[in-house]
C-alpha cells in the first residue's frame, strides 16, 4: 500500500502516462535518427535563401553598361554613316578639265552659217559650292578628227547659258571619232595696259598698233572712235589673249551724276542696263583674234559738254601658261 | 539545444549557402555572357561594315542632271483628270564673279537676279508613265518649273509610275558676221533665225538701218544685231519686246553690202531621255 499522508497532493503521472508516450531515457526507435534534422534543414534553407539573395542582387543590378562600352579607340567597330552625301567628283558622264571644274558635251550641230558649233556644259563637284568657283579660263579648244587637229574660230558665253561654253568651228564635212580638247590656261594671267594721251577732237584711227604682254605679242589691227562710236579689231600672235579698251573723253560730265562721270566709250559688257538693248554680254573670253565695238556711256558729246582731250587705255590679258586637257568626246554632229 | 545539433545546425547553413552560392555563379556567368554577346563585343573583334556604294548624286538622291543642272522633283499632285509635277532647278556650273543681272518685272520694277535664280535648262517636254497609258505634257513656258499632264478623268496619283523627259533645251550663244543689202536683204543668221532689211532712211549726217527678226520658235532665241566695223552707234531694239533693231551708222557713208554681226543665243536641245525619280510620292 502507500505511505501517502492526508492533505498531500497525490502524484498521478504514472497514472496518466500513455504507452505513446516518448520516453527521453528510451532508446530512440530503430530507424529513427537521434540528429535534430528539423533545425538543420531550416539552417541550411536560410543560407541559400541568404546566398541566393545575394546572386538575384547581383544579376539584377549587373555590371554597368557605361563602365564597358569600349571607346573608338580601342575599338575595331566600324561606325558606317546612312545619311545621304553628295558625291565629290564630276557628275556622270563629266570629264575634270581642272582641279574644281569639269565638262561634257552636250550637243554639236554644223550648218554653212554657222559653221561647227559644239556646245559644252561645265559642272563642279558635289561637295562645291558653284558660287565659290570661277568658271575656267579656257584659253582654246580644238577638234581631233581623224588624226587632224582643228583649232577653234571663237569660244562664247553668256549669262542666260552660264555654264555653257559655245566652240565654233569652220563647217566640217564629216568628223570621224571626233573628240573635243580643252587647251586650259594656268598661272596667274598677264596684263599689260596701255594708255595714250590724245587731243580732243574726233574721229582718230589707230592701226597695226603692237603690245608686247607675256613673251608675245598682241596687235590692235585698228582702233577708231568717233564721239559715240568705237570699234576695235585685235590678233594675237601664235597665243591668245583677251583685250579691253576704254576711250575716255577728258573734261566731259554727267551734271545729274555725283562726282565726275566723264563720257567714255566701252565694251558692250560695260555698259549700264538699259531698256531696249540686250542682256549685256560677258566679257569675250580668250580668243587668237576679235573685235570689239565699243558703246557711249554718259552724256552725249555735244553744246558745252566738250572734252579737252581724249585718254585711250587699251587693257591686254594673256595666260602666263596653257595646259592641254583630257579629251572629251563629242556626239555625232546632228 | 545540445552542441552537437548546434554543429549540425551551422554546418547545414553554411552547406545551403554554398549548394545556392555555386549555382548563383554558373547563372551570373551565363547572364553576362548572353549581354555581352548582345551589346558589347571586345575590343579584338572585327566588325564587318555594310557595303555601301559611293554617292553619285550631286545635290539630292532623286536628282536628274541636265547639262549643268540638276533637277529635283519637289512634288507630284493630280487632280481628277490633271497631274502636276513641281521640281527645283539647280545651277550646279561654276558661277563666281559674275553678278546678278537686271530684270524687269511687272509690278515690281527693275529686280537684280542672281544668275543661279534663272532658269539654264529648259525640259520642254515629258512623259509620264501610268497603269492606264503613257501621257505627254511639260512647263507651260521656259520661266515656270511646273509640269503639267493631261490625264483621264478619275486619275489617282497611285497610278503613277514613271517620268521621262523626253526633250530638254540649253541656251547656245554665238557671234555670226553676215551682211545685207539690197540684193540679198534676208540672211538665215542661224537654223530658224532670219534677219530682214526692211529699210534705209537718212537722218541728218546719220543713216538709220532698220532690221526685222524673224525667228520660227521666238521662245527659244534671243537674237540682237549690231553693225560690223566703224561708225556705228549703240543699236537700240525698236520697242520693248519688238523683234525690231534700229541701227545708226554716222561715219560717212554707209557700207554696201552692210556688215552685220548677230548675237545669237539659241535654247539648243540637248540629246537624249532623262528620267525623272518619282518613288517618293507615288
Amino acid at each position: 500500500m502507500s505511505d501517502d499522508r492526508p492533505g498531500d497532493t497525490p502524484d498521478y503521472s504514472e497514472l496518466l502516462k500513455s504507452p505513446y508516450d516518448p520516453d527521453p531515457e528510451r532508446a530512440p526507435a530503430e530507424g529513427a535518427s537521434e540528429l535534430p534534422w528539423i533545425p538543420a534543414v531550416a539552417a541550411a534553407c536560410a543560407g541559400a535563401l541568404l546566398v541566393g539573395a545575394f546572386v538575384v542582387f547581383a544579376v539584377v543590378t549587373g555590371p554597368d553598361a557605361e563602365d564597358e562600352v569600349a571607346s573608338p579607340t580601342s575599338s575595331s567597330t566600324t561606325t558606317t554613316t546612312l545619311a545621304p552625301e553628295p558625291a565629290e567628283g564630276p557628275p556622270p558622264g563629266f570629264v575634270a578639265v581642272t582641279d574644281e571644274v569639269s565638262a561634257v558635251v552636250l550637243g554639236s550641230s554644223t550648218a554653212s552659217s554657222i559653221g561647227t558649233v559644239i556646245t559644252v556644259a561645265t559642272a563642279v563637284g558635289g561637295s562645291d559650292d558653284p558660287a565659290e568657283v570661277p568658271p575656267p579660263d579656257i584659253a582654246y579648244w580644238t577638234l581631233l578628227s581623224g588624226g587632224a587637229e582643228i583649232p577653234m574660230e571663237g569660244q562664247f558665253t553668256s549669262k542666260q547659258g552660264t555654264g555653257n561654253v559655245t566652240v565654233q568651228f569652220p563647217p566640217q564635212l564629216s568628223l570621224r571619232d571626233p573628240m573635243l580638247v580643252p587647251h586650259v590656261a594656268v598661272g596667274a594671267p598677264v596684263e599689260a595696259v596701255e594708255t595714250l594721251e590724245l587731243g580732243p577732237d574726233v574721229p582718230q584711227i589707230f592701226a597695226a598698233f603692237p603690245i608686247e604682254v607675256g613673251g608675245t605679242t598682241v596687235t590692235i589691227e585698228e582702233l577708231s572712235f568717233g564721239d559715240s562710236w568705237g570699234w576695235l579689231t585685235w590678233s594675237a600672235d601664235e597665243w591668245v589673249a583677251q583685250v579691253d579698251a576704254t576711250v575716255t573723253f577728258v573734261g566731259t560730265d554727267d551734271p545729274g551724276a555725283d562726282g565726275e562721270n566723264p563720257t567714255v566709250l566701252v565694251p558692250l559688257s560695260r555698259r549700264p542696263f538699259a531698256f531696249g538693248l540686250p542682256e549685256r554680254p560677258l566679257p569675250t573670253p580668250y580668243g587668237f583674234s576679235g573685235s570689239e565695238t565699243l558703246v557711249r556711256v554718259g552724256e552725249p558729246i555735244v553744246g558745252d559738254n566738250i572734252p579737252t582731250s581724249i585718254l585711250v587705255e587699251i587693257r591686254v590679258t594673256v595666260p602666263e601658261d596653257i595646259t592641254e586637257g583630257p579629251p572629251i568626246e563629242v556626239p555625232p554632229v546632228g | 539545444m545540445k552542441p552537437k545539433s548546434i554543429l549540425l545546425v551551422v554546418a547545414a547553413f553554411v552547406l545551403g549557402a554554398i549548394a545556392a552560392g555555386s549555382i548563383g555563379v554558373r547563372v551570373i556567368r551565363e547572364v553576362r555572357t548572353d549581354e555581352d554577346a548582345t551589346s558589347l563585343p571586345p575590343a579584338e573583334t572585327t566588325t564587318t561594315s555594310l557595303a555601301v556604294d559611293p554617292p553619285t548624286f550631286q545635290v539630292d538622291p532623286r536628282e536628274t542632271v541636265i547639262g549643268s543642272t540638276v533637277l529635283i522633283p519637289t512634288a507630284v499632285e493630280a487632280s481628277s483628270n490633271s497631274v502636276a509635277i513641281s521640281y527645283d532647278l539647280v545651277l550646279r556650273a561654276p558661277y563666281a564673279g559674275i553678278g546678278p543681272e537686271p530684270v524687269f518685272v511687272p509690278g515690281t520694277g527693275l529686280t537684280n537676279v542672281d544668275v543661279a535664280e534663272v532658269n539654264h535648262v529648259f525640259p520642254v517636254r515629258w512623259q509620264l508613265e501610268t497603269t492606264g497609258g503613257t501621257f505627254e505634257g511639260g512647263p507651260s513656258n521656259l520661266n515656270t518649273r511646273i509640269a503639267r499632264f493631261d490625264v483621264d478623268d478619275g486619275f489617282s496619283i497611285s497610278e503613277v509610275l514613271s517620268a521621262r523627259i523626253i526633250e530638254a533645251r540649253t541656251p547656245s550663244a554665238l557671234q555670226l558676221p553676215f551682211t545685207l543689202s539690197a540684193d540679198t536683204p534676208i540672211v538665215e543668221v542661224a537654223p530658224g533665225v532670219d534677219v530682214e532689211l526692211l529699210n534705209i532712211s537718212d537722218q541728218g549726217s546719220s543713216t538709220i538701218v532698220q532690221l526685222g527678226i524673224d525667228a520660227t520658235d521666238p521662245e527659244l532665241v534671243d537674237v540682237f544685231v549690231r553693225g560690223d566695223g566703224p561708225g556705228w552707234r549703240s543699236a537700240v531694239f525698236e520697242a520693248e519686246g519688238r523683234p525690231r533693231i534700229n541701227l545708226t551708222f554716222v561715219d560717212g557713208t554707209l557700207p554696201d553690202p552692210i556688215p552685220l554681226v548677230a548675237s545669237v543665243e539659241i535654247w539648243a536641245e540637248i540629246p537624249g531621255v532623262f528620267t525623272v525619280d518619282l518613288g517618293e510620292f507615288k
